[in-house]
């Protein structure tokens, strides 16, 4: 990979700039993606537009910048948008800056002011590689600037239409996707994490390559009609609605094991609703998962306490419960004595069997017995 | 036609001086800029000393390429003539100097020789050419004589009219057929004089119309909620929300589709019971597979695109009175006082019990859903 400086200048690069809100910002000559659809929008205040073109044109230096070649020829900004944005749309007579009391834009300037400021050489380095590379090194640049989050670097490198469709629907505070999901998944869209999920579940995990696969589709459908779906299935199946829990689940894998199957969404909620209430289950989020397929482990269920072990423990003084069947070589005739913590606590009913986590339901089995014991 | 003593009384007490920043002005106006190529802007209802209008037209006037740029000032205005003296500017120093005139500007020179032109040189024209400002007999008001033969003239009336004129004031430049693009609340769009330019895509939304805009006040405003005035370098301002950008310019807004996510339930989107349509709460809201009349609010008209909606009509103008669906006291509100049963729809909220809701854009999608 090659990163070097190049030398251009704010007059090279504020040529052809073309401001097509969010359908992106493009300069030199339309070359440069200074922002790409649907990025974050331009937030510089006016004080602090007006400051970049004072410090150009006092000559001052502005902070390095960087730029990414992409494969067809043009180049992204990924780091220097705002500042790009503001010398270009002065340049473009979009605003006017306070120059010796009177409000000027740039074609009130005098000749000579105007040249100094085409002419301010900015410090651009430019990388070339792969974009496996790229993401590499801007993932070590970003540690400087203005830190961007992993999806945000994915989407200056993976750019195309198939982005600018997606970002559309997933990157707008209150755009389609926040709306209809917001109820269900957490995620800010402006810091692209809705768009993250939705391809990580559409992928599933896979975010990179499918980003890359699709990068030069004509629209993001498809990744569309998944996160709709999902959505639709998890309204579908689970009909009553419980915030805090149900944001806590990974709705993209349920979907992709369950999407296929149609519940009976009472029946559905009239389980949910009864493990809500039980007071071993730990885990909330968890009873969305069990009742689909069943593995007792997302409920976290409540482990004996150091109490009620040692009480079990003394109880039993020492031995193992299960007695001469106990599985630990050398001890068929169940008199051996272990140490507390050679044993586990185990349910004698199995809380699936209606078993509770009481004093009355807890047992010492010896470390060998207990794995063997086959109640999951 | 109204008499010149009909013209002077206009209610000036009615709070209408409030002077648009610059910033807000070029913010909006960027969208335009090749729109105005060889065109005559008229800026009425501003004192053009003052009126940042008048400054963005005449600091701009070569690079925008002007034809001609005219302001009007009018009587009564109470910060005018801070910022140039008046018996200073060449074209009134002929008469008895009056605080009422309008400035005419077909060209910029470089007056002062300093190789840019910015408003300076335009300082200097109004200093020196005395065909560039000259007294009014009238006061300057939009509706007087000497105003509208400038506004015949000008092919593109920008400015931030007296809000409480603000019917007129868009009739007058329909009535002439002028393209403008000018400041007014965004509840204006409800009157019934305005709605129907919206149906007929004669006026739609400019471009920056979200956030607070700041305007310049005369010091004697007084507003309670601290929130909305400041004191800037001894200046007072006044902050309004809802200041939207009315034009019947070309913005490339008004073709974007809205992206449709919702699906139809008869639950979410309950069927008005006096109009053949349903409810929809928010515009973000509208249901993709939805093809019938659906009631929206106002806020619509933000993300109105013609060729993805067709607008029916609102709720004041299509609601059947509700009296012929239901006994009065079904359609109390939830104190249980008596509402008015005419002008506004009503969605069932429980056996004959009636909700009335707010006013509703009628529409009916008639492209796609993204």
């Amino acid at each position: 990979m090659k990163i070097e400086p190049i030398g251009v200048t704010v007059g090279e690069v504020a040529a052809g700039f073309v401001d097509n809100q969010e359908e992106g910002v493009v300069a030199y000559d339309g070359l440069l993606n200074v922002r790409p659809p649907y990025q974050r929008e331009f937030v510089y205040k006016t004080t602090q537009r007006d400051l970049v073109i004072n410090t150009i044109r006092n000559g001052y230096p502005l902070n390095v910048m960087y730029w990414a070649q992409n494969d067809d020829g043009t180049i992204e900004v990924l780091d220097g948008q705002q500042r790009t944005i503001s010398f270009c749309q002065y340049v473009a007579e979009h605003f006017s800056v306070d120059v010796d009391g009177n409000p000027k834009g740039f074609h009130n300037l005098s000749p000579t002011q105007r040249q100094q400021i085409l002419d301010y050489e900015l410090m651009v380095y430019l990388c070339e590689g792969t974009e496996e590379e790229k993401l590499a090194w801007f993932e070590i640049v970003n540690i400087a600037g203005e830190t961007l989050t992993e999806q945000e670097l994915r989407n200056a490198i993976y750019t195309g239409p198939w982005l600018a469709h997606a970002k559309r629907i997933f990157s707008r505070p209150g755009g389609p996707a926040y709306q209809l999901a917001s109820k269900y998944v957490t995620g800010s869209p402006i810091r692209q994490e809705l768009l993250e999920k939705a391809i990580d579940w559409v992928s599933p995990g896979q975010i990179k390559d499918y980003m890359q696969v699709h990068q030069h589709d004509p629209d993001a459908q498809e990744l569309w009609d998944h996160f709709q779906a999902v959505i639709d299935w998890v309204m579908a199946t689970f009909s009553v609605y419980r915030g805090k829990e149900m944001k806590r689940v990974d709705w993209g894998d349920l979907f992709r094991r369950f999407g296929e199957t149609e519940y009976d969404p009472d029946a559905m909620e009239a389980r949910v609703s009864e493990l809500m209430q039980d007071l071993d289950v730990d885990s909330h989020p968890g009873i969305y998962e069990y009742v689909l397929d069943g593995d007792e482990r997302h409920l976290k269920i409540r482990k004996f306490d150091d109490r009620q072990r040692r009480e079990a423990y003394e109880r039993q003084r020492g031995l193992c419960a299960n007695g001469d069947r106990c599985k630990t070589p050398g001890n068929s005739d169940g008199k051996k004595k272990f140490g507390i913590e050679e044993m586990d606590a185990d349910h004698i009913v199995p809380w699936s069997k209606g078993g509770r986590t009481i004093p009355e339901n807890c047992q010492m089995l010896c470390v060998a017995c207990n794995r063997s014991k086959g109640d999951f | 036609m109204a008499s010149n003593e009909a013209l002077s009384a206009r209610n000036r007490s009615a709070l209408d001086e409030w002077y648009t920043q610059l910033v807000d002005i070029e913010a909006e106006l960027r969208h335009y800029r090749p729109q105005f190529k060889g065109k005559t802007v008229f800026c009425n209802c501003d004192d053009p000393f003052e009126s940042n209008f008048f400054k963005f037209f005449a600091m701009n006037f070569n690079q925008l390429g002007l034809r001609k740029l005219s302001a009007t000032s009018y009587a009564g205005s109470p910060i005018t003539g801070q910022q140039l003296s008046l018996f200073d500017a060449a074209g009134l120093q002929a008469e008895r100097p009056r605080d009422v005139f309008k400035v005419e500007i077909s060209e910029v020179p470089d007056r002062n020789d300093d190789g840019a032109i910015d408003l300076s040189d335009v300082e200097h024209l109004l200093r020196h050419d005395a065909n560039v400002m000259t007294p009014l007999k009238g006061d300057g008001d939009f509706r007087s004589r000497e105003a509208i033969e400038l506004l015949e003239e000008a092919d593109v009336v920008v400015t931030n009219p007296p809000f409480s004129l603000f019917r007129e004031f868009i009739a007058q430049l329909i009535d002439h057929g002028k393209q403008f693009l000018v400041l007014g609340d965004q509840n204006a769009a409800k009157y019934s004089s305005i709605f129907p330019l919206f149906v007929q895509n004669k006026v739609w939304f400019g471009y920056e119309n979200g956030g607070t805009k700041w305007f310049r006040v005369p010091d004697e405003y007084t507003i309670k909620t601290k929130e909305r005035w400041k004191i800037e370098d001894g200046v007072k301002y006044q902050s309004m929300g809802r200041v939207y950008w009315y034009t019947n310019l070309e913005t490339t807004r008004r073709h974007q589709n809205m992206v449709l996510y919702k699906r139809y339930s008869p639950e979410e989107y309950p069927t008005y019971v006096n109009y053949d349509g349903i409810d929809v709460d928010r515009a973000s809201d509208i249901p993709m597979d939805y093809e019938g009349h659906m009631g929206v609010p106002i806020t619509f008209l933000d993300r109105y695109n013609p060729e993805q909606f067709e607008i029916v009509g609102i709720s004041t103008k299509l609601a059947e009175p509700m009296a012929k669906y239901a006994e009065p006291d079904q359609y109390v509100s939830a104190k249980g006082n008596r509402v008015g049963g005419t002008g506004k729809f009503f969605v069932p909220i429980a056996k004959d019990r009636y909700r009335g809701v707010y006013e509703r854009v009628v529409i009916r999608r008639i492209g796609g859903v993204s």
